[in-house]
């Protein structure tokens, strides 16, 4: 990608803390544009998934602000959040799917909320599953599923309304390496199609696979401390031609 | 039509909630079940009473007796009175001779001593019916006091003992429905609300899972208001089943015991609006029974 591209997230002196004793990061300016492929580390408790729900505006920051394709998410009332979360997807490390529904209702959740007709919620659905491998298991119910088969559920159900940003919390956290690894291969996928993608893990193996952009945690601060390409060999073929 | 898909997908997702929560939704659905039937038998009671008594309602005289001196000018003032009165259906003046006359023909035996008098000892008088459908003690208290109090008026007569009776048991049927139907109703709506409350709590999940997504605010609610008035549509369905077949019952029962007793056979007519009422009753306890939630969840600060 050349020239100038937009910074889909953006923080302006960006603290928080829970208890105004000790600060998870504080005085925190960064700018992630759009099409990055972004990992958030840092040891547990650092406050990565804090960041994250910082983001979705789950919660408020003690300070500072924080801009998501172009809105203060402060300025937003709570009445209109869903649009800007509309415009992001969300992939939590327990996977968070409804056992009582099948994968395909799973997938469909939102589009059935935005009153897409069930015909083209199917097609988009069983095309969501087949882009993450699972083309053939929208029937089931999560519980007979394995946990990567569950994780790639939550990821096309994260990614079937065409997130703008896709975020995810520790997604490989209850996976074996193997199947990490594809994850992986899914999200870089899925960031090849223009989707800016941040992934929170203190997977420094996974890390150093995959290459983008690092910013880690650090003595309350939020910084880039590596920046690589992605690596080719986890590439889809379309986007190495 | 996306928003008919919106609202089919809410009404499923509350529809496969209540099929989730069977238990529950069986238990709350008959609470109003129970309250709307127990307000439906009260009502049709009502109903029963209320013809069974109308011929007696109906059959309500006053007696306004004249003064024997009583001057044509304080005829018309009573007659203005009667004519004022919403209570009053029709009116008749019946002279003494006519008072005798009917007395006569009414007690024949009794012909040989009135004849022996020397002056008609009947008053003129006016018989008054009462419209039955306006007939209450105190206005008709009201009436009395005032016809008794003009000039030229001897005395009022009526069945005072039967008014007041009646006006007993109306009054006891009226205040006593809406007494019990108030606490029965207060009883579901709680209940529902409750039973509201467990499937939030049962889904807290899957409502932060939408919210997250991006749901309307309004698409995570609404479901539990469908939930709320689903419930009721159910009791209320099932209430009016059993109220109907309570009353072919009752029907059969009576009919059995008056044939068996009196040779008689009493009718007693269903009073099919009720069944319409059993049903919004319900449509609203459940709709209120989940407003009553969300309000509770909200101040608690859980919702």
């Amino acid at each position: 990608m050349n020239g100038v591209r937009a910074a889909v997230i953006q923080t302006f002196q960006l603290g928080h803390t829970y208890d105004r004793r000790r600060w998870l990061f504080r005085d925190v300016n960064l700018a992630i544009e759009a099409g990055d492929f972004v990992f958030l580390t840092g040891p547990s408790g650092a406050g990565k998934t804090t960041f994250l729900r910082l983001l979705l505006r789950e919660l408020h920051p003690t300070e500072g602000q924080i801009l998501v394709l172009g809105q203060n998410l402060r300025a937003i009332p709570d009445a209109r959040l869903y649009r800007i979360r509309r415009q992001m997807g969300f992939v939590f490390q327990d996977f968070r799917l409804i056992p009582t529904y099948t994968v395909l209702e799973n997938v469909t959740l939102l589009l059935r909320l935005m009153g897409v007709p069930p015909k083209e919620q199917r097609q988009r659905a069983i095309r969501t599953l087949q882009s993450v491998g699972l083309g053939g298991l929208w029937r089931s119910y999560p519980p007979s599923l394995s946990g990567g088969e569950q994780q790639r559920v939550a990821i096309a159900r994260a990614i079937i309304h065409n997130p703008k940003v896709l975020l995810a919390d520790e997604p490989t956290g209850n996976l074996d390496p193997e199947m990490s690894v594809e994850i992986m291969r899914i999200f870089i996928r899925i960031n090849a199609s223009g989707t800016t993608v941040i992934v929170a893990t203190h997977d420094d193996r996974l890390i150093r696979l995959v290459g983008g952009k690092l910013y880690a945690i650090e003595r309350e601060r939020i910084q880039l401390v590596d920046q690589r390409p992605i690596n080719p060999s986890l590439l889809p073929v379309e986007a190495l031609g | 039509m996306r928003r008919l898909y919106t609202w089919l997908a809410i009404l499923q997702f509350a529809w496969m909630n209540l099929k989730r929560n069977r238990m529950t939704t069986g238990v709350s659905s008959s609470i109003i079940m129970v309250v709307l039937w127990l307000l439906g038998c009260w009502l049709q009671a009502g109903h029963w009473l209320e013809a069974w008594l109308r011929p007696y309602r109906e059959s309500f005289i006053l007696y306004v007796y004249l003064m024997d001196e009583a001057a044509s000018g304080q005829r018309s003032v009573v007659e203005q009175w009667l004519r004022a009165s919403p209570l009053v259906q029709t009116w008749q003046f019946i002279s003494p001779a006519e008072a005798r006359r009917r007395f006569i023909g009414m007690f024949p035996e009794f012909q040989g001593l009135i004849d022996s008098l020397q002056t008609n000892p009947l008053p003129a008088h006016y018989e008054v019916r009462l419209a039955p459908e306006r007939v209450e003690v105190q206005g008709l208290r009201r009436l009395v006091d005032g016809l008794q109090r003009l000039p030229g008026v001897a005395g009022v007569d009526y069945q005072q003992w039967w008014v007041e009776r009646l006006g007993t048991l109306f009054r006891v049927v009226r205040w006593g429905g809406l007494v019990l139907g108030g606490v029965l109703a207060g009883m579901a709506l709680f209940t529902v609300a409750n039973v509201i409350r467990l499937s939030f709590f049962a889904r807290r999940e899957e409502v932060q899972i939408l919210s997250l997504l991006g749901a309307h605010p309004w698409h995570v609610r609404l479901p539990f208001y469908l939930e709320g008035i689903l419930l009721g549509l159910l009791g209320s369905l099932m209430a009016t089943v059993l109220w109907f077949l309570s009353l072919q019952g009752a029907h059969w029962y009576l009919r059995r015991l008056t044939m068996a007793y009196w040779s008689v056979q009493v009718q007693l007519p269903v009073a099919y609006p009720i069944a319409q009422w059993i049903l919004a009753g319900g449509l609203l306890l459940g709709f209120l029974g989940a407003v009553l939630a969300l309000w509770m969840m909200r101040a608690e600060g859980t919702a």
